[in-house]
């Protein structure tokens, strides 16, 4: 896994959930593969700010 | 377990102090419990946006939006203690008093805050439904007109003095306030389908309310200062603010602890 993709995929969960949840999740995301980070930070945006809101955050990501 | 208390604070607050406004129950025997009821309200807001600071971190952008409203809300809780204590304790005049300062600087201080928090949410304007962004042209239109006429129109005193005129500070205060307070609506509805759209609802309402109190407080202050009924329930607006910008805080701060919440081991 690309260290590049977890990297940004934490630093979106950090602008929009702060720093401490993203810490959380960069620890979960230490051994997943690109393709889950993708899926599981689209789910979380997704819960917490709406889909339109979180496909337009996750532009640079997919 | 704790948002269940949380939420049963708020609607007791809301509901005991709607009975005792609206029925004016026990006169001024009920005087204590009236004014201890109308300062746990915004200590409620207090508690609430601490919460969501600390649920950010300190170290993130929203982190230090909130904590410029938190330490707003912690200004006007200051200020509201301060005008119980001259009103209800001392029994002096409240009005103008060091309780105006910590009034007066919440104003910016929560202006600033939802400033901060209406650029991190990066608002399309483009793509905001034409109602919501109608319904924010009108609502800012009538407020500015509202706060324009009933604190400073009708709250100039000619050729006074400053000591006069204090309660024209209090207008331009509540404009500071108006244009972020509204643009919280469109800032929501960038979030509709997500669990922070409600929260962020509430907190505009809170607001709106909060402004039309301040409104409706220059309008009638007279009868208002002297304890008249019904126009302390301006009151009730004031407290439905607090309760409401509480609920929306912690509504947020609860959506996101419940996710940090996932990682910790059980």
């Amino acid at each position: 896994m690309t260290n590049e993709v977890k990297d940004q995929a934490v630093k979106l969960i950090s602008e929009s959930l702060g720093e401490v949840t993203a810490k959380s999740y960069a620890e979960f995301y230490k051994d997943k593969n690109d393709e889950i980070v993708k899926a599981s930070v689209q789910e979380l945006l997704i819960e917490v700010l709406g889909e339109r809101k979180a496909l337009e955050k996750m532009k640079g990501l997919l | 377990m704790a948002k269940n208390i949380f939420i049963a604070t708020g609607l007791f607050i809301l509901g005991a102090s709607s009975i005792l406004y609206i029925l004016d129950m026990g006169g001024d025997k009920n005087r204590l419990f009236e004014n201890l009821l109308y300062l746990s309200a915004p200590i409620l807001t207090v508690f609430a946006a601490a919460f969501i600071v600390r649920t950010y971190g300190f170290s993130s952008k929203h982190g230090r939006a909130f904590f410029l409203i938190f330490l707003g809300y912690l200004s006007w809780l200051i200020g509201e203690t301060l005008w119980v204590v001259f009103d209800y304790v001392l029994g002096i005049d409240p009005y103008p008093s060091i309780a105006d300062f910590f009034f007066l600087t919440a104003y910016p201080l929560i202006a600033l805050g939802i400033i901060f928090e209406v650029k991190l949410a990066d608002i399309k304007f483009s793509s905001i439904n034409r109602a919501i962004l109608i319904t924010f042209g009108v609502l800012t239109t009538l407020l500015v007109i509202g706060v324009t006429y009933s604190e400073l129109i009708l709250a100039y005193v000619p050729g006074g003095s400053l000591y006069d005129n204090l309660a024209l500070v209090y207008g331009f205060a509540s404009l500071i306030l108006v244009i972020p307070a509204m643009l919280i609506l469109p800032l929501a509805w960038e979030f509709k389908g997500g669990k922070i759209f409600i929260p962020w609802l509430l907190i505009f309402i809170g607001l709106f309310l909060d402004l039309l109190g301040d409104t409706l407080y220059g309008v009638f202050l007279e009868p208002y200062l002297e304890g008249l009924n019904p126009y302390e329930l301006v009151d009730l607006l004031w407290i439905g603010e607090y309760v409401l910008v509480a609920f929306g805080l912690a509504g947020i701060a609860f959506v996101i602890r419940d996710i940090q919440k996932r990682f910790v081991p059980k």
